[in-house]
């Protein structure tokens, strides 16, 4: 065992320890990457891939003969339904989205408000969200909530 | 410098102690910083391990004969690109080898994942630098490389002659690059289960690496294959050793998982059986490494006994036994998602891909392992040979390669049973008509009629993929044929590379076929000057000449070939006897033609040069590395990155945004 | 197909006579006759205690020589040899027991 091998042993060793405990004496900066409340929006976006995937797969399986014209529609409609559901579902757990609707919710608030300090009563407003509706109007304008028409 | 190697291995040993350990207190106590420190303990393990390397390998190549390992591996008279491969030529080296592939594997997973994955990682820390910690501990306490001999000897033993071939080179690496590899789809399986993250984004990690470590076992089995018919001399490419089915094993229930992934990122089903498949496939890894060493079961391969049993098979025990445990715990979180919507679906008929798979690899388990049960239980060893395998596996094998025709004529979901019989119809008569024409020639035998037939079926539902495919995709986007075929594979590299594959498993079909059924062995003694008919060869037997080379002393027998009279080739099979190892080798002297193989050995010879030759005729064997390099080229289409990668579900959010920026939409 | 030992296969020789079995012997220092023309090997495994004559009809292996460890498999004949349809030497083992290199 001569000098050198001793010296570059003992490097080897120094080399190991500080690799291995700079992240421990360093703490602090390492951004903790546990958004654990998102777990929902997570997995809610993977079957939302999952759901497009197979609407690609759909398409592509009938565009190669291997699904009928009525299988091809049935399937389709029904996949279609379940993604129109999902990102619903989505834009309820979205955080972003919630505050974005919150905000909309309050400037049609808001304007209603001075409307009908305006305009008077008279003036109809959506039973779901509260936006201002015109008399011809059979479907909510903003959150499109139908409208019983007699 | 070999202080520094042998240094370099125990500092490896403690830092992949304190990974797992840290690892896990990491995880327990939820500290980044400590998942963190065990990351860079990885990435030690890999430095520490390559510096081991690096002095073997150095050691090697000054034919340091103070070490007890290069001096039974390596001599003077060797090329220097066998010493080279030496490194892993003993039982010392190659373990080193499997724990560099390891810790290099390791290494790549810790970047890969730096800012992914971080609920799982702790625990595919764990599990990596535990594996990790069998090999080291196997190399540091019991087989360690860096042992000196007691009196430092003039020559080492050098390489066995048989194994200083390229293809024995490359074969030990591209199994262990394949075992190896699956450790990491366990690892994250382990991970999915010990985290509670059991959504697929742990599958969809390691898709990748299942595909690579697949495509490496793919390789190394066919390349063994390939070895034993051009090295071993007995005409033949497999024998059910028990060495090569462990290595087979996992390949089965890799292929299975392979495929029923798919399920499970599509629909969200199978997710408890996926979770058995991995662990079963890396278990079987583990198992066939360990049968090759300790001689449990006689083979061809290994009768030495050896002292690694014990530590395999604690690990294997303790290993399984948790991955096992985790599963049950999480059994009520695993289940599906969906439903099987139909019988005649895509799922259902993958389904049946992975029956036929796992039944074979039990097959095959049962066989090889049935010696040692009845040794254990009756007292009596008794053995299973060849028959048992082919019996049952070539039906199971033939309904395999049949289904993988059906299933590209199958939509997911559910199939329209009207269009599926349109679809048959093309692929069916082709076969039909093609396997009528070979019966009429003369190819009488019926499994390897049926064999043909099938394959011609499959053949024609993948030559139809194709063109429908890109039918399809100039429909949309126009262009030529060409460009609407080249953007039809880059659109879904998984499904045409997957064809592409199985093209590939098709022609090695064909080659197997061939070969097993047509196969013509024949003894011929002849002396200078004599000829012979062995098929449709004729073979002069010219003269036996003897000469010297600095390892070895040849016999060398010149015999032309002729056929109708024409001359074809001269073929020189070879009797050597390497002086280092005192004994004798038989070259064999091969033809290789897509039609068929003709494969000469002298089997030996008398002093007055009459010569016994045993010469083998094996149709279609060159379809079988074919069809090698055509799943190998398949594998690689499919495994090439997209240009506009899968976006992780985090930058989705953004996009949700700019979606919904405009309320009222939604599509 | 029973997998025996030398000395086990000593032991049941009348029953097992006619059966196939497979053996697992060491090569004996007895002569080998090794006939080139007819590709018919001649020799005996076993130890000093027990022993079975064998005959192999084939190619010999390369590895084949005295002391080498095989395996064979075939039937016991009338005359107490061994037919042998299969012999087997033990590959060029890159696991071997721990040999002293030569000096």
């Amino acid at each position: 065992m001569t000098a050198i091998d001793v010296a570059i042993i003992c490097l080897m060793a120094i080399g190991l320890v500080v690799c291995v405990g700079e992240p421990l004496v360093r703490r602090v900066s390492y951004k903790s990457h546990g958004r654990e409340d998102n777990n929902e929006a997570e997995s809610l976006l993977l079957q939302k891939e999952m759901l497009y995937g197979a609407i690609r797969d759909l398409d592509f399986d009938f565009q190669t003969g291997k699904v009928d014209q009525k299988d091809y529609g049935e399937l389709r409609r029904q996949l279609e339904r379940e993604a129109v559901h999902l990102l619903r579902h989505l834009d309820a757990v979205d955080p972003l989205v919630v505050f974005a609707n919150e905000v909309e919710r309050q400037v049609l608030g808001l304007r209603r408000h001075r409307t009908s300090a305006v305009c008077g009563s008279g003036q109809e407003a959506c039973p779901n969200c509260d936006a201002p509706l015109e008399s011809s109007d059979n479907f909510c304008p903003s959150c499109g909530q139908a409208l019983r028409r007699v | 410098m070999n202080n520094i190697g042998g240094a370099a291995l125990l500092f490896a040993f403690v830092a992949a102690i304190y990974a797992v350990v840290i690892a896990l207190l990491g995880a327990r106590l939820r500290r980044q910083e400590m998942i963190r420190s065990a990351e860079r303990a990885t990435y030690g393990v890999f430095g520490l391990v390559t510096i081991t390397m690096v002095v073997i390998l150095y050691a090697l190549l000054v034919l340091d004969f103070r070490l007890q390992y290069v001096a039974s591996v390596s001599s003077r008279a060797m090329p220097t690109f066998y010493v080279i491969a030496a490194l892993w030529g003993g039982q010392e080296g190659s373990m080193l080898l499997w724990l560099w592939l390891l810790a290099m594997y390791s290494a790549i997973v810790m970047v890969q994942n730096r800012h992914r994955n971080r609920e799982l990682m702790p625990y595919v820390i764990a599990t990596l630098m535990t594996t990790a910690l069998l090999f080291l501990a196997m190399l540091v306490i019991v087989e360690n490389p860096f042992r000196q001999l007691p009196q430092v000897p003039r020559d080492g033993q050098g390489l066995n002659p048989l194994l200083q071939n390229p293809l024995m080179v490359i074969h030990p690496p591209n199994l262990y690059l394949g075992f190896v590899g699956f450790a990491v789809p366990f690892a994250f399986a382990i991970g999915a289960l010990a985290s509670g993250r059991l959504d697929t984004q742990w599958i969809r990690s390691i898709r990748r690496w299942t595909l690579v470590a697949w495509l490496f076992l793919s390789i190394g089995i066919l390349l063994g294959g390939q070895w034993a018919y051009v090295e071993l001399g007995w005409g033949g490419y497999w024998a059910w050793d028990p060495v090569e089915n462990a290595s087979f094993m996992p390949w089965l229930t890799g292929t299975a998982f392979l495929h029923s992934v798919m399920i499970q990122e599509k629909k969200g089903m199978l997710k408890v059986w996926n979770m058995a498949l991995v662990i079963l496939t890396y278990a079987l890894s583990i198992f066939g490494t360990f049968l090759t060493r300790s001689g449990v079961i006689a083979s061809v391969h290994a009768f030495a006994q050896s002292s690694l049993g014990p530590y395999f098979l604690l690990y294997l025990a303790g290993i399984v036994g948790i991955a096992v445990a985790l599963l049950v715990k999480r059994l009520p979180e695993l289940r599906s998602d969906h439903r099987l919507e139909s019988v005649v679906s895509r799922e259902s008929s993958f389904l049946f891909n992975n029956l036929f798979l796992v039944g074979i690899m039990f097959a095959v388990l049962w066989g090889t392992l049935f010696p040692i049960i009845s040794e254990a239980v009756r007292g009596v060893k008794i053995s299973v040979a060849a028959p048992f395998f082919n019996q049952v596996n070539i039906p199971l094998g033939l309904g395999l390669l049949f289904l993988s025709g059906v299933c590209p004529l199958i939509a997911w979901r559910k199939a329209s049973v009207r269009n599926l019989r349109c679809n048959f119809l093309y692929p069916l008569s082709l076969s039909f008509v093609i396997t009528a024409v070979l019966y009429t020639l003369g190819i009488r035998h019926v499994v390897a009629l049926i064999s043909f037939a099938i394959c011609l079926f499959v053949f024609g539902t993948i030559v139809l993929e194709f063109y429908r495919g890109t039918r399809a995709r100039r429909a949309v986007s126009g262009g030529t044929v060409w460009q609407a075929f080249v953007s039809l594979i880059r659109r879904n590299r998984r499904r045409y590379g997957g064809y592409i594959v199985h093209f590939g498993v098709v022609l090695i079909f064909v080659g197997i076929t061939g070969s097993s059924a047509y196969q013509i062995e024949q003894n011929v003694v002849l002396h200078p000057g004599e000829s012979a008919l062995v098929g449709t060869f004729i073979l002069q037997y010219d003269d036996l000449t003897r000469m010297i080379e600095s390892t070895y002393e040849a016999f060398i027998a010149k015999l032309t070939v002729l056929r109708n009279g024409k001359y074809l080739t001269t073929l020189y099979p070879e009797k050597r006897l390497y002086f280092a190892q005192n004994q004798p080798t038989t070259e064999v002297a091969l033809r290789t033609r897509p039609f068929e193989d003709l494969y000469i050995i002298m089997a030996g010879f008398e002093p007055s040069k009459t010569a016994t030759f045993k010469v083998f005729v094996n149709p279609l064997v060159f379809w079988m590395w074919m069809g090698g390099l055509v799943m190998v080229l398949g594998t690689a289409i499919a495994i090439w990155p997209e240009r506009y990668p899968y976006v992780p579900a985090r930058q989705h959010t953004a996009g949700q945004v700019e979606m919904t920026a405009a309320p009222g939409s939604r599509l | 197909m029973y997998f025996l030992t030398v000395p086990e296969v000593q032991q049941k020789l009348i029953a097992l006579k006619g059966e196939p079995i497979r053996v697992a012997g060491k090569v004996t220092e007895d002569p080998i006759d090794w006939d080139v023309r007819n590709l018919s090997l001649a020799f005996v495994i076993g130890d000093a205690q027990s022993r079975i004559s064998v005959r192999y009809k084939g190619v010999k292996p390369d590895m084949f020589q005295t002391g080498v460890d095989v395996i064979v498999e075939g039937r016991i004949g009338q005359d107490g040899v061994l037919a042998a349809s299969v012999l087997m030497t033990s590959c060029p083992s890159k696991y071997q027991e721990e040999k002293s290199p030569a000096l």
